[in-house]
């Protein structure tokens, strides 16, 4: 079976555009970590996979229509089966580590009934560029070339 | 005041959404009522305190309005029970109904 992690920018529009369509009642998430970035990536049709692919995506949400969708994809889950990787809920306190004003500089975009906001591509970074580990370091610099930040 | 690691944060966090709305509800108790859930007689033992964590505006003042003063939110976090995936993905069926 051919590998099917998270790494290409479509993979995250995909999904969001299907869970758009399933909710039954507005809905919103916050995205962080690499999908976040891949969906950066993704609005500006850049095609270029990401690096060091990842298993999971980091949304936090407070519907609980979401927060379903969201327990459907646990790590093990037909979801993982079918899509290669899972849905890795994260809680409030995961925006700590963002940088302050992050909410500011956010990007929004509906998909049907889910509305999503992203921080943006520097703040998403920041907790990754603290942590420091080679895919960390990876994943800024494929966000620099293809010019998701500025050096 | 108790400061949560993300773990226990997001138990909390979405054991809470989840609990609001009857129907995951329903698939929750399904979870940790399972006569195979390693934790059901615990929940058991612990339920009121539990539901009560689940549905209060406030957890950490309603952990402070426990008597006697045994509990902390992280502690009482931690009798919310696991989501055993199995059971949780068997719990869908409940969906239809």
């Amino acid at each position: 079976m051919p590998r099917r992690e998270l790494k290409h920018p479509a993979q995250i529009e995909q999904w969001l555009a299907d869970w758009g369509r399933r909710l039954k009642a507005p809905g919103g998430m916050i995205l962080i970590g690499s999908g976040a970035l891949l969906w950066h990536a993704a609005q500006r049709g850049i095609e270029i996979p990401l690096p060091e692919n990842s298993m999971d995506v980091d949304p936090i949400t407070h519907d609980d229509e979401v927060a379903e969708l969201c327990y459907e994809g646990h790590i093990g889950s037909p979801f993982e089966l079918e899509n290669g990787w899972h849905i890795n809920l994260m809680p409030d306190g995961a925006l700590d580590g963002l940088p302050s004003g992050w909410r500011e500089r956010a990007t929004k975009k509906n998909y049907g009934m889910l509305s999503v906001e992203v921080p943006a591509p520097n703040d998403i970074l920041a907790p990754k560029m603290r942590r420091g580990e080679p895919r960390d370091l990876a994943h800024q610099q494929w966000a620099l070339y293809n010019g998701l930040i500025s050096s | 005041m108790t400061v949560l690691n993300l773990e226990d944060e997001a138990r909390l966090q979405y054991s809470r959404i989840l609990w609001r709305n009857p129907r995951t509800r329903r698939r929750l108790l399904y979870v940790w009522e399972h006569p195979e859930h390693p934790h059901r007689e615990r929940f058991e033992e612990n339920r009121a305190l539990v539901v009560g964590l689940l549905e209060v505006a406030d957890p950490q003042a309603y952990v402070e309005s426990l008597e006697p003063k045994k509990w902390s939110l992280r502690t009482l976090t931690r009798e919310i029970p696991s989501v055993i995936w199995q059971f949780w993905d068997e719990s869908a069926k409940l969906s239809a109904q």
